[in-house]
């Protein structure tokens, strides 16, 4: 009964703690242990960082070390970028921002407090990329729910990006990792069946949960503008589902019975997200410029990706879906946004050709097998909930 | 065997408790009134036998058997296990359904053997292997001559081609109609489908023609309308896929279109609302076509690979190009329609 009172209480103090003004403010704050103990591990941060600097000038030049920042450090891909990164010999050091610790943080790791809504984020970001000679930078702060505080949520995404790009530019970070979503493209009827990466990003001119997305892509495109030395990469993950993460799209394959269009049966594709893991180390360890579409094999209908699980669709017409969803969505009694019905009603696939030839990257899971795992993760859940609660029977 | 067993032993039982109750006086006196209670009960034994001789209650047995088994499972997983055996069939990366297909396909091969008669020509023109783009003109109201194409060549071809037509995107995205074609192998028309298509080395069919030829009315019939702006030619050229024009006669006259309603359609996502002899009169009844008889031709392929893939950056090659198309398609309807005697008959 204590621990969630605790965290609660913890975030609360999160939230309401100011952000520190970048340097002098912070070391004020803090006690003096915690002051040694920086000091240290500065000291001994230098001393590794010159080690590793003359076995790779003498021994193997072509091995490379990393030292590597993420914003959003507590988001699915964050924790498991940290902890990939943990058990990585070539990952120096990791700096994780984010608003909270994130869970998987170790010895490697150092939690920096970023709010990317502050208005000087860019400042204390740059500050500290600078500070840990950070080469690499993944931007990962990005909701996985539509929010219904849509303009906290562009200040987080579309403002948020523009922070990290300017301090990325004012730490001259050698490369920028984006995790976008496929859902830049936007669901339309004259879509092809799939999308390369080259095609418009119409994303969802209503909603802007999409449009902040497209934001950061702009934003990232800027910087290349910039700067053309930077490596740009955008991952645009398909739907992400597996036993683990949390998004959007999970929730709505959660569900026993779902509404579904009637009469539309759009293609889908699903990545797991172990496989948007992967992905993200692969594009982390390479070098790659430019977007790339990031999804899983094959296809499937969606009647037939709810069938699987043995969902229950209920068909309803959308000249009627649209408006109560959407009037549902405005008193927030429902979790979609009227306007995201289009993502069930036509196919947004994305071509993985350039993911597989200029990447080298290839999914372990195909559409159908991520869905799967997906599926039995939730059943093993539920079962484990029912023994819980009926003491094993 | 087991009841009659159990019958026994109860029997031997009964006989045995007189003696069993003197043993059981003279060892611990008189009963108590607590033992004397379980005198009224059910010993395990005879619970036993009460349930072997109900179990030999006609459909009792099977349905223990259907309980035993369900008792593995919950109801939710029979429910689950039943509908997930669709949704392991598997499909193509356009969402052809093969198995989907095939158990319709009959239906077609009826209305391509009896209901219109149709006659094919030159279909061994359409290679055994490799990519082709068959060019064909469009008419009748409803796409039923795409389906025809499709089958005849089904039926016909010596490899039993499947040709890939492209439909026009209201009609893919027509709620079920849609869905339906997807699954039979229709794809959206567009370039970027079609390249994808050709570059897989299928066969795919299109018509160039789109909503302008199949909506045209029943006193332009047989008069093959703009090629669209060369979408044909060019994918040919992208590809390099040799195109093989094709006729289809008899269609026109299957659904001839008397009227158009535009502003009606629009509202509901169609181009328009053909007005037949039959379809607003008759209700759904009038989606029939009439059982005219048909004909389908095939010319001899046009290689295009001699210009290569940036001749699509010239648009009067492109231009011409189509206009032969467009023109060798034509000649071939003339021909036929000249040696037409009935519309019905042939």
């Amino acid at each position: 009964m204590g621990a969630p009172t605790l965290t609660l209480a913890s975030r609360a103090l999160d939230l309401d703690f100011p952000v520190p003004e970048p340097q002098k403010a912070r070391m004020a704050t803090k006690s003096t242990s915690s002051k040694t103990r920086s000091k240290k591990s500065s000291a001994g941060r230098r001393g590794k960082r010159s080690a590793s600097k003359a076995t790779a000038s003498s021994a193997s030049p072509e091995r490379r070390t990393y030292r590597v920042a993420l914003t959003g450090a507590c988001t699915f891909l964050g924790e498991r970028f940290i902890a990939a990164m943990e058990n990585d010999p070539d990952c120096e050091h990791v700096l994780a921002m984010d608003i909270r610790r994130p869970s998987s943080a170790g010895t490697k790791t150092r939690y920096e407090r970023v709010d990317l809504t502050h208005p000087a984020a860019d400042e204390r970001m740059a500050m500290l990329l600078e500070r840990d000679g950070v080469d690499t930078l993944l931007h990962l702060a990005f909701l996985a729910f539509p929010s219904h505080a849509s303009s906290w949520a562009h200040e987080v995404e579309a403002i948020g990006s523009l922070y990290v790009m300017n301090a990325a530019a004012a730490a001259k970070v050698r490369k920028v990792i984006l995790a976008s979503t496929m859902m830049v493209y936007g669901a339309y009827p004259n879509n092809p069946n799939y999308l390369s990466e080259d095609h418009r990003l119409r994303g969802m001119p209503s909603s802007r949960w999409v449009m902040d997305k497209i934001a950061a892509e702009r934003e990232l495109g800027r910087l290349k503008a910039d700067m053309p030395e930077v490596t740009t990469t955008s991952l645009r993950f398909g739907i992400t589902i597996g036993p683990k993460s949390h998004s959007f799209f999970s929730r709505v394959f959660s569900r026993d019975v779902v509404m579904r269009l009637m009469g539309y049966d759009p293609l889908m594709q699903f990545l797991h997200e172990d496989d948007a893991v992967g992905a993200l180390l692969h594009a982390y360890k390479g070098d790659y410029e430019g977007a790339f579409n990031v999804v899983g094999d094959n296809v499937l209908y969606l009647s037939d990706a709810l069938r699987l699980g043995g969902r229950v669709g209920i068909p309803v017409p959308y000249s009627l879906f649209k408006p109560t969803t959407t009037a549902f969505w405005g008193l927030q009694v429902v979790d979609i946004p009227g306007n995201f019905l289009d993502f069930f009603r036509y196919a947004w696939c994305g071509d993985d050709r350039r993911m597989r030839e200029v990447m080298g990257f290839t999914p372990r899971f195909s559409s159908r097998e991520a869905l799967v795992a997906f599926y039995e993760a939730k059943e093993r859940r539920r079962a484990d909930l029912r023994s819980a609660q009926w003491g094993g029977s | 065997m087991v009841a009659s067993d159990a019958t026994e032993l109860q029997a031997s039982d009964r006989e045995l408790e007189p003696e069993l109750e003197a043993v059981a006086r003279e060892t611990v006196g008189e009963p108590s009134e607590l033992f004397e209670s379980e005198q009224d009960s059910l010993t395990i034994r005879q619970i036993w036998d009460l349930v072997d001789r109900l179990s030999q209650w006609p459909g009792v047995e099977s349905a223990i058997k259907a309980a035993k088994e369900a008792g593995n499972d919950s109801l939710r997983d029979v429910v689950r296990r039943a509908l997930t055996a669709r949704a392991q069939r598997p499909i193509d990366r356009f969402g052809f359904d093969l198995r989907y297909y095939e158990e319709l396909f009959p239906l077609a091969r009826w209305a391509h053997d009896h209901y219109f008669r149709v006659e094919t020509r030159g279909v061994e023109n359409i290679a055994e292997a490799g990519r082709v783009l068959v060019v064909a003109n469009h008419s009748g109201t409803l796409p039923y001559d795409g389906c025809m194409v499709h089958a005849t060549t089904r039926i016909n071809h010596p490899q039993r081609r499947l040709l890939r037509p492209l439909v026009e995107n209201f009609v893919y995205h027509m709620p079920y109609l849609g869905r339906f074609m997807a699954r039979c192998g229709a794809v959206r028309a567009c370039q970027e489908n079609a390249q994808a298509l050709l570059e897989a080395d299928e066969a795919v069919l299109v018509f160039p023609e789109g909503v302008k030829g199949i909506g045209k009315l029943y006193k332009r019939r047989y008069r093959l309308q703009r090629f669209g702006r060369g979408g044909a030619v060019k994918l040919a050229l992208k590809t390099g896929s040799p195109i093989v024009p094709c006729a289809v006669i008899g269609a026109e006259e299957s659904m001839p279109l008397l009227s158009k309603v535009s502003w009606l359609a629009r509202p509901l996502g169609l181009p328009y609302i053909p007005i037949t002899p039959t379809l607003p009169l008759l209700g759904p009844l009038g989606l029939l076509p009439l059982p005219t008889k048909w004909w389908i031709e095939f010319a001899e392929p046009i290689d295009v690979s001699q210009y290569g893939p940036d001749a699509i950056r010239d648009r009067v090659l492109v231009n011409r190009l189509n206009e032969q198309l467009r023109t060798t398609i034509q000649e071939m309807i003339e021909r036929r329609l000249d040696r037409r005697h009935s519309v019905f008959l042939g």
